[in-house]
């Protein structure tokens, strides 16, 4: 989940102090990352032009490394030597959802927006005597910065076009929105079904009961109707 | 002459696969496309992928045929979880979501995403399509057929009789009854991810003695009938579907591992969970063993088809092959999930009057790796390739230099092992060689082996078995000689086994080139071969994944078909 | 059209389900099949179906 800026310098400084609070937040990014080489993975896959698929296979690279930045240090803040990276993780295809410009356009917001919450992180962390994952996000913001610049000089180059980026902008600030208040609005109806679901589920004692009743376990082989020994194949002699 | 498409997926390993007039074109796990590991999302690009390699349209289906059953699926979890009142009342509201979200109306959506009428999807039996997957593409004409998972609709162990074109139900087990279950729980308990670890349990058994046996017995009880109990307070009858099992397995063998600490087997600690992985590889065995002998006194059939998550169990497999009696054992390399994909396509092809599939002679059903697409993407990142005139041979002098190389030739495989496909090779030499490709690459624990790959009809001259119906497909194991031609340390198992790959032109023409040349060179007839892949992702598919993989991964070298890769020092 | 299709598709769906439980050997479950199917709708209507986290064990 991306934090407005003041957010993210709060949560910062209230996990720079304790690790195991640190490691947490760290695994998140790590899991973001993996999601955004995801979603340049099949960029690269989807485009046409064999030089952006290039830059995309090269910035999906660069994602899969902060990854395991990430990950490693999360371990290493829990007191362990080695990692294990998420398998599962979200990521949604923007090159379908959005188009090549669009995507290219949230690119652009997304890395901006890691480029000042990573800065707030790493400050903190630098504030709170922890060097090392003060580097760590050092190092990421430079390639976050790199990651910002191409798609808006992309875009540039794509579509000749002055007013693109921030036409292309505007309408990936509302998509975000609307998909924030969507999912917001999935989990408090999940939640709802979750408690109407439960509470149902109380009251299902009596047909508990019938169930095991009409349908009680059984174990061991049971033979098929179909099954009869005349089938048997004669190879055996 | 029918366009039949099967379709797996929504649990876990989704896959499609098409069958045409009998023959399997293509079959492809989503995995490869999308880069999730075991995806579970309607293989849409998967199907897709399939069909625009056959050349024919949607529309042109005559049926699309998924491979389980969703009515019979959501009657079995109402039911589950109505006799497990109230200790499911967590998993009630989680599992009625999950089924009205997308199971129970896959069909439709299967319609919709393929634009197929939906006259035209139906459904199969979850077990019937792993049967099928496992039967049909077997060399034999009659068969014993045992499909062993966590649980399809409500079974979880099923036997067959394979005959010709029908494949006759015998009998079967019924939810919660589960071997599969039982080993995802103790690979759980062990500290490894389920549905990742449980070759990584197989592994750390061999490390250890199954001194737990009575423990175990109490859980996992055999009878001489061949059947199998569970015991299930151990499990709190599966009602936490985040653990697996419950306070009594923890009271009985200790605590669950901590999956974040590092391996160390010179530690009691490590070494109890090695002896307790060694006696529950024991305890399936002998459950396997009882069912397969079990399966043969019902059908008197020669030869045993196996599919189902446990027949990945090469080490089972092997044990199989010596004590249940069978004169031949097939399994099918998708033996999962995955699997079904192909079992459904069968089923639907048969019932539509084609005939059985021949004999499958490789797992290579996916897609090709385009040269030209390596050769741009390399200029433009700067990466330096160059076509070779025989790749077989440059990869052969590479290996001789200890060099790791990445080796994509051809259609990527079917299945979850790397049959010379899309595979990392290297000299077998040494144990450096062996660290090397763990520090670089896969990061495994060390317990963990690699598997070697080795020409057909040089075998036997470091193993104890023959080419076998399963060694081509890597699902066995074989031991080692006391003493063998040359030294093949960074292949070997501690055990002196080794998950061997035996090597044909038939099925992996590119491997068995390589092999041929070390000959030439006066090298060994055998290699190192692990699937192209970093840590917990999915194998290779493209020359995008592949060109993905050289830059995160520090290999020495990639050849994709005739274009070489080298890493600039 | 793409809409009253699928919507077509739900609704058949729907009735073979019903169907389907109201075999003698499964009524007993049919009146907890309508209560889910209403819940469903309810969920659905404001698209909290959309997203469920996977399981660990794949049995649902």
């Amino acid at each position: 989940m991306a934090f407005h800026p003041l957010l993210a310098q709060l949560h910062a400084r209230s996990i720079a102090r304790r690790p195991k609070a640190a490691a947490r937040a760290l695994a998140r990014f790590a899991k973001a990352e993996r999601g955004s080489m995801l979603t340049l993975i099949w960029a690269a896959t989807h485009v046409d032009s064999p030089e952006r698929r290039a830059t995309y296979l090269e910035q999906a690279y660069e994602e899969q490394r902060h990854g395991r930045m990430f990950s490693k240090r999360a371990a290493e803040l829990n007191g362990y030597a080695s990692s294990e990276p998420s398998v599962n993780t979200d990521a949604e295809d923007l090159f379908i959802a959005l188009g090549e410009i669009r995507m290219l356009a949230f690119l652009y917001r997304g890395e901006h927006r890691a480029v000042v919450e990573f800065s707030g992180y790493r400050d903190a962390f630098r504030k709170a005597g922890d060097a090392k994952t003060a580097a760590l996000f050092a190092e990421i913001v430079e390639e976050e910065r790199h990651h910002q610049e191409y798609p808006l000089e992309l875009i540039q180059s794509l579509t000749n076009d002055p007013r693109a980026v921030t036409r292309a902008s505007r309408y990936v600030a509302a998509w975000e929105a609307w998909r924030t208040m969507r999912r917001l609005g999935q989990f408090m109806a999940g939640l709802l079904y979750t408690g109407g679901m439960t509470c149902l589920y109380a009251l299902l004692l009596p047909l508990s009961l019938w169930v095991r009743w009409v349908r009680p376990e059984v174990r061991g082989l049971v033979l098929a109707r179909e099954w009869s020994r005349n089938d048997r194949s004669q190879e055996r002699g | 002459m029918a366009s039949v498409l099967g379709i797996s997926g929504l649990y876990h390993d989704a896959a499609a696969a098409l069958v045409i007039d009998g023959t399997i074109i293509a079959a492809m796990q989503q995995e490869r496309f999308s880069r999730v590991k075991h995806d579970r999302a309607l293989p849409k690009d998967a199907a897709l992928s399939c069909l625009r390699f056959a050349g024919i349209a949607p529309e042109a289906l005559d049926a699309v045929i998924y491979y389980e059953q969703p009515f019979q699926k959501l009657e079995r979890v109402l039911v589950s979880t109505l006799r497990g009142f109230p200790q499911s009342f967590r998993q009630f509201p989680r599992a009625m979501r999950a089924q009205l979200a997308d199971k129970l109306w896959v069909l439709d959506a299967i319609s919709e995403t393929l634009n197929v009428p939906r006259r035209r999807v139906r459904a199969v039996g979850h077990h019937e399509s792993h049967a099928a997957s496992a039967f049909f593409p077997s060399p034999y004409e009659r068969a014993a057929v045992l499909t062993l998972d966590g649980v399809g609709e409500d079974t979880t162990t099923a036997l067959w009789f394979g005959n010709g074109n029908t494949l006759t139900p015998i009998a079967s087990t019924a939810w919660p009854q589960s071997l599969g279950l039982f080993y995802a729980a103790m690979t759980a308990w062990s500290g490894f991810e389920v549905l990742e670890g449980e070759c990584k349990l197989m592994g750390l058994a061999a490390f250890g003695q199954p001194i737990h046996r009575e423990e175990l017995g109490r859980v996992l009880l055999l009878h001489e009938t061949g059947e199998f109990e569970l015991t299930l307070s151990f499990f709190d009858r599966f009602t936490d579907t985040e653990l697996g099992f419950g306070k009594r397995l923890e009271q009985l063998l200790g605590e669950r591992r901590d999956p974040l600490i590092p391996w160390d087997l010179t530690t009691p600690r490590d070494q109890h969970y090695a002896n307790v992985a060694a006696t529950v590889q024991c305890i399936t065995e002998e459950a396997v063993l009882g069912l397969a002998r079990r399966a043969s006194r019902e059908t008197g059939a020669c030869n045993l088809c196996l599919a189902g998550g446990i027949a990945l169990n090469a080490v089972a497999n092997a044990r199989l092959a010596k004590e249940s009696g069978f004169d031949r054992i097939f399994v099918q390399p998708a033996a999962g999930d995955a699997g079904g994909a192909l079992g459904a396509a069968i089923l639907g092809s048969i019932a539509l009057g084609d005939r059985r599939p021949s004999a499958m002679t490789s797992a290579a059903l996916g897609l090709t790796a385009s040269a030209s697409d390596t050769v741009d993407l390399c200029k433009h990142l700067g990466l330096s390739a160059r076509r070779v005139s025989d790749p077989a041979e440059s990869a052969a002098s590479l290996l001789s230099e200890n060099k790791v190389v990445g080796f994509v030739q051809g259609r990527f495989e079917f299945g979850p092992r790397a049959l010379g496909h899309r595979s990392i090779i290297a000299s077998p030499e040494t144990i450096a060689i062996r660290d090397r490709i763990n520090s670089v690459v896969k990061q495994r624990e060390p317990f963990r082996p690699f598997a070697p790959a080795i020409l057909a009809d040089s075998c036997s001259q470091y193993f104890d078995t023959e080419p076998s119906d399963m060694t081509a497909f890597m699902t066995t194991v074989a031991s080692v000689h006391a003493s063998v031609p040359t030294p093949i340390d960074a292949v070997l198992h501690c055990d002196g086994t080794a998950r061997i790959q035996t090597v044909t032109a038939d099925a992996a023409s590119g491997l068995e080139a390589v092999l041929r040349a070390r000959v030439r060179r006066g090298e060994a007839p055998i290699l190192l071969n692990t699937s192209l892949n970093g840590r917990n992702e999915p194998i290779v598919g493209s020359a995008i994944d592949a060109i993905l993989f050289f830059l995160a991964h520090r290999v020495d070298a990639l050849i994709v078909e005739d274009v070489l890769v080298e890493r600039q020092t | 059209m793409n809409t009253i299709l699928k919507f077509g598709h739900r609704l058949h769906t729907t009735l073979q389900l019903l169907g389907y439980f109201a075999s003698r050997q499964r009524f007993f479950l049919f009146p907890l099949m309508v209560v889910l199917l209403l819940g469903g709708l309810l969920l659905i209507l404001t698209g909290g179906l959309s997203y469920v986290a996977p399981f660990v064990y794949t049995l649902f």
